[in-house]
């Protein structure tokens, strides 16, 4: 079994640079200014991952999962605050009035994809989620539109973020996210595609997230435990983007905390391949926490 | 503590310019003298002193930023009490804010840094990294001195132990505990309640105690992610319990929780009936303006309906604190009417703000909470009291 750690979601900024953009926001830099601080922030995110076989930009510049889409189409606005599941972090909720695709993706991509050859976005059903007046089909056309682009530039490894399907148990939007989920899938000319769940217990929808059109589930180890994984069988036909290490608290995983759920996951489920990563987005963390939780997975990643 | 259509704040107001600048050590303008006089002269504060000392314009000392917070204090009670409320405090203005300034007088906390709230907003986060104790109780100067000056009753609001917990990680009670397996995750659970329990007995009702020894008779506890974690709110609950331990029969206590999906809360919340007087929630950031007392009107207030079937005290909010909109006391009048129709008895309804007022200049505070006063005695002369 082949084992590769990796970043997950969103990456926190550096102290410098939630200063800088507080000072732009209040108009003390310029905008260069602030192009310098984010430059200088996509090196700090490079350097970490020297030596990981995916590489992902952290999404610095996103404000929230979603909040891209919004620029992505010809007319959809955001409103208010709407609370990003149980954690004390606000995302706005995207109108779509018009979801036709601005025809400059060129300029959009490039803003939003700095570096790397992992991909993060949100999945079909948590951009429909987190937005009105989008289908799953409609936001599986939008992310297949990207995901093409960006295969055709370079990026060979996907995670679709998918926390909303789990949270909220929805058997019945399983249908219109795998046919969303398989024009994505062609889009992606064979790349790694990756459904990430998080923020919940994945094993109540195990069996339908494993029947899904893509190579690896992930699942958020905070929320699921192993041993109902076990129970309900995993198809080792489908890799595992585990997410091990607790983003949501700064207490440093030792060797005695991991080891008994690694054991299980390589031995009980042996998953075609595994990448260990975090739990969910590791921008819960303050930025020197976060480095130092990617310095565990270098270490399990036997890279250092 | 029973009065009909009984008026308070609810914590925060801005702080003023000449206060935030002395205190952080930036210069001050003449705009912001001329701001300090305006508002001494209109609240009736004799500002001589005052004055001297903001005509250093910078470099103050401990002593100088001292008397300067006692004025901003002064001032913010006077404003409040000037607009008529029943009910006063000082909009927190010996705080820095709800989170960091208590964390920061409990051993065993490390901050490591800012996280995201939303957009390019991040907050200070700390850790548990060792056993809790309180350094000393911390609101007793504050009362003391504003109880000195306040013409009316005065209402502490405090953070609970809930949220304290929720917004702090934890590398105490976690410890050890491994990750992703059944035994793991029931013992990350029980963990988390211990530090929920904990925090109440160490923290919250010393505190409490301490404000009640000082002579404070009316308590807010907030506690804004009361609601974040559903599985989580029966533990809310016995940590709030256990917070206010043997002050309940003692002490009028409010709860303080807003923009929170409060459907959440219920049953849950049956046990802090007896220990809570008064349960206030946000309604008017999600009602809409239109004049009227029927459901079509009053949408933001339908959560209503389930908390009169307890026995609290209604704590309405009737001013959006996130919008410059005045609103007209007819408006108030109405909501409060619509409230009343549902809650009956004008005992068990107060009336508040959705929230602290701290987004919003001195001027658009003011109006507004002078109107939800007017709005209250129309209100009050409808139902012939």
């Amino acid at each position: 079994m082949k084992r590769f750690v990796s970043l997950n979601g969103k990456y926190p900024r550096s102290e410098a640079l939630i200063r800088a953009t507080r000072d732009h926001d209040r108009g003390r830099i310029s905008r260069e200014e602030l192009e310098r601080a984010y430059d200088s922030d996509y090196d700090r995110v490079k350097g970490i991952q020297e030596g990981f076989p995916m590489v992902s930009d952290g999404l610095l510049n996103w404000q929230d999962i979603v909040r891209p889409f919004a620029s992505l189409v010809k007319d959809a606005h955001v409103e208010g605050l709407v609370r990003y599941f149980e954690t004390n972090t606000f995302y706005r909720k995207i109108f779509f009035q018009d979801t036709t695709l601005r025809s400059d993706i060129e300029n959009w991509a490039s803003r939003y994809f700095r570096f790397g050859n992992l991909a993060i976005l949100p999945s079909p059903y948590t951009l429909h989620r987190f937005s009105e007046g989008i289908s799953i089909k409609k936001a599986g056309e939008l992310i297949g539109a990207v995901v093409e682009y960006l295969r055709e530039n370079g990026y060979d490894y996907f995670f679709l973020q998918e926390p909303a399907l789990v949270y909220y148990r929805d058997v019945a939007a399983m249908e219109e996210l795998r046919r969303a989920l398989e024009f994505i899938s062609g889009k992606a000319r064979e790349a790694m595609i990756s459904l990430n769940t998080y923020f919940a217990d994945a094993s109540p929808l195990i069996r339908d997230l494993l029947s899904m059109p893509v190579s690896a589930i992930g699942i958020d180890f905070t929320f699921t435990d192993v041993e109902s994984l076990m129970e309900a069988g995993w198809d080792r036909s489908k890799g595992m983007v585990a997410g091990i290490l607790d983003t949501q608290n700064s207490l440093m995983e030792t060797e005695g905390v991991l080891r008994p759920v690694m054991e299980k996951i390589e031995e009980g489920l042996r998953p075609m391949f595994l990448i260990y990563t975090g739990s969910s987005d590791f921008e819960f963390l303050p930025a020197s926490i976060a480095d130092k939780k990617v310095e565990i997975l270098r270490k399990l990643g036997g890279l250092r | 503590m029973r009065k009909p259509l009984l008026t308070h704040e609810i914590g925060s107001l801005a702080k003023p310019n000449w206060r935030v600048k002395a205190i952080t050590g930036r210069p001050l303008s003449d705009e912001d003298l001329k701001e300090a006089r305006r508002w001494g002269e209109f609240l009736g504060v004799e500002t001589d002193e005052l004055f001297g000392i903001l005509s250093k314009r910078k470099n103050f000392t401990r002593e100088e930023k001292d008397r300067i917070i006692h004025y901003s204090s002064l001032m913010a009670v006077r404003l409040l009490e000037k607009a008529g409320l029943d009910v006063v405090y000082d909009g927190e203005q010996h705080r820095v804010e709800m989170y960091e300034y208590p964390i920061k007088r409990i051993e065993g906390f490390q901050f490591y840094g800012h996280v995201r709230s939303f957009d390019n907003k991040y907050y200070r986060k700390a850790a548990l990294v060792g056993p809790m104790k309180l350094k000393r109780p911390y609101h007793v100067e504050e009362f003391r001195r504003i109880n000195s000056f306040a013409q009316k009753p005065v209402k502490i609001p405090l953070t609970g132990a809930y949220t304290l917990v929720d917004w702090s990680f934890d590398e105490y009670y976690m410890k050890d505990i491994e990750i992703g397996t059944r035994r793991g995750l029931e013992k990350r659970r029980e963990a988390r309640r211990q530090f929920i329990m904990d925090m109440a007995r160490e923290v919250i009702y010393p505190n409490l105690k301490a404000l009640y020894d000082e002579g404070a008779r009316i308590l807010q506890i907030d506690e804004p992610a009361a609601t974040t974690k559903p599985a989580e709110v029966p533990d809310f609950v016995r940590g709030t319990v256990e917070s206010v331990g043997d002050l309940k029969d003692r002490v009028f206590f409010a709860m303080h929780i807003c923009f929170s999906d409060y459907s959440v809360l219920f049953p849950h919340i049956e046990g802090l009936q007896g220990i809570i007087h008064e349960m206030h929630f946000e309604y008017a950031n999600r009602d809409s303006r239109e004049l009227g007392r029927t459901e079509k009107e009053r949408i933001g207030y339908e959560i209503l309906k389930e908390l009169a079937k307890y026995d609290f005290i209604v704590g309405l909010g009737v001013i959006d604190v996130h919008t410059d909109f005045i609103e007209p006391p007819e408006l108030v009048r109405d909501r409060i009417l619509y409230a009343l129709d549902i809650v009956k008895e004008p005992e068990r309804l107060y009336v508040a703000p959705d929230c602290g007022l701290r987004t919003r200049t001195w001027d658009v505070a003011f109006q507004k909470l002078h109107n939800m006063v007017e709005g209250r005695n129309m209100a009050l002369k409808e139902i012939g009291l």
